[in-house]
């Protein structure tokens, strides 16, 4: 197999890395960037684990290889926070309880992410809809809808 | 993983050329949320022989396989447009507001912002969302190679499950449907494990008109994936209802038809006791939905 160089801006950082033709960006980032926050849950797409944002859109790493990132942008969870600043959605998140084991939390924070920039006033039932690709074991949900919707009325 | 080369043009032409060198041996991706899986378990359920493939073409860089148009009077959906593209498309919740219905509800926002219209087509599941709506439509589909290119209507496109009538050096390039009228009525079901993320177990498509005032139908399309051996309309079903005043009685006799015509093509099979009832309600309830009066009124 050739390697495929790319550059990638990863967190507003550019990156120029050469990578296997048949390498995913969730081990692109995990493996080669030490950028462990995304997570593998299933690795075929389903349960939103490694959403990551590519040119601002939730997708699922491990559907994405890493040579296809080429000129693009990822954002990674390690990219919410600024500096020792949380984003308003972490705030949220921690304040509502929406975080227990944590293995699906950076997923679906970056969903909510998305889903709230192209919608700033989602009714409940639209945020449930907006979190159907990450799956959680541990809070059932209910939190999670909370914190999204008190970051859309402008609670944090 | 198995292992191949990788390359993503930037034109069509370009594209062409790589295919025409390489043929079975080249695969074609797009947003990879069907074939990446096959590829990270090394098989394929359509029989194709992964073990050959030396090259991943990437196609969702190709700006003439990205556009929606309307032309003529018809629609032109580029085959590497996203499913989030085609459901939030101004032009399409115009003129083809059904297909952003279903393209909307595929998978999860994620696997929306990755998959295509072509991949959904040309990975030929059954249960394939895209494909009833579209037949309901009247699409065709256009296949480009470097030496021709070939539209032909979508019901033809499929052989089997899994398998279509490209050739090893082909590209869906486009899909296209003439406008439907703007007092066309639809709805569209899909039945499956979750509400959300989930294949479908079945799905059907209706489209149609009724004469105003008098409730006679006209000009309905009926289509179901997962129902009989490839995505298909079902003729029986609506020449029923052609020229029929819309009532739940005559629905339900399609319904019917509908399960029929699924156990004369597909057999009686293990599955039958369970798709049979369900397919009947399915039916019957999309076109109550689509023709009939409703406290929820009707959809444009």
């Amino acid at each position: 197999m050739k390697k495929a160089t790319i550059t990638v801006t990863v967190n507003r950082k550019s990156v120029k890395a050469r990578v296997q033709p048949n390498q995913t960006l969730l081990s692109f980032l995990r493996d080669d960037l030490a950028l462990t926050g995304t997570k593998e849950g299933c690795g075929i797409g389903e349960c939103g684990a490694c959403t990551v944002l590519l040119d601002g859109k939730a997708v699922n790493a491990c559907l994405v290889l890493a040579a296809r990132v080429d000129g693009s942008e990822v954002t990674t969870i390690e990219g919410l926070a600024e500096g020792n600043r949380l984003h308003p959605l972490q705030q949220a998140f921690i304040a509502h309880g929406a975080v227990q084991c944590g293995f699906c939390t950076p997923g679906v924070l970056l969903t909510a992410m998305a889903f709230l920039q192209d919608n700033p006033a989602p009714t409940r039932d639209q945020i449930r809809r907006a979190i159907v690709g990450n799956l959680c074991r541990c809070t059932g949900y209910q939190q999670i809808v909370d914190a999204i919707e008190a970051v859309s009325r402008g609670e944090y | 993983m198995i292992p191949f080369d990788y390359v993503r043009p930037r034109s069509l032409a370009e594209a062409l050329t790589v295919i025409s060198e390489h043929r079975s041996a080249c695969r074609i991706i797009a947003g990879g949320t069907d074939l990446l899986i096959e590829l990270r378990c090394g098989e394929s359920r359509g029989g194709h022989d992964l073990r050959n493939v030396r090259r991943l073409l990437d196609v969702s860089a190709i700006p003439e396989m990205s556009s929606i148009r309307a032309e003529e009077g018809m629609v032109l959906v580029g085959a590497a447009c996203a499913h989030q593209l085609v459901a939030s498309s101004p032009l399409l919740q115009e003129h083809a507001p059904l297909l952003c219905q279903v393209a909307g509800q595929i998978g999860s926002p994620q696997v929306r912002n990755l998959g295509t219209v072509g991949g959904n087509l040309a990975n030929a599941s059954p249960a394939a969302d895209l494909a009833a709506p579209l037949l309901a439509l009247g699409a065709q589909v256009t296949l480009s190679s470097r030496s021709e290119t070939r539209t032909i209507p979508l019901d033809s496109f499929y052989l089997g499950p899994y398998r279509t009538v490209m050739d090893p050096d082909e590209i869906l390039t486009e899909i296209l449907f003439p406008e439907p009228a703007p007092d066309n009525r639809f709805a569209f079901y899909k039945i499956g494990r979750r509400a959300g993320m989930t294949k479908a177990r079945m799905n059907c498509a209706v489209l149609g008109r009724t004469d105003d005032g008098a409730g006679i139908m006209s000009d309905v399309r009926i289509a179901c994936g997962s129902v009989t051996p490839v995505p298909r309309r079902i003729e029986m079903a609506e020449s029923l209802l052609r020229g029929e005043r819309a009532s739940e009685s005559l629905f339900r006799r399609a319904g019917e038809v509908v399960s029929e015509e699924m156990i004369r093509q597909s057999g009686s099979r293990w599955s039958t006791p369970y798709k049979k009832p369900v397919i009947e309600v399915m039916v019957s309830r999309a076109l109550s939905e689509a023709f009939l009066p409703s406290p929820g009124g009707y959809r444009a």
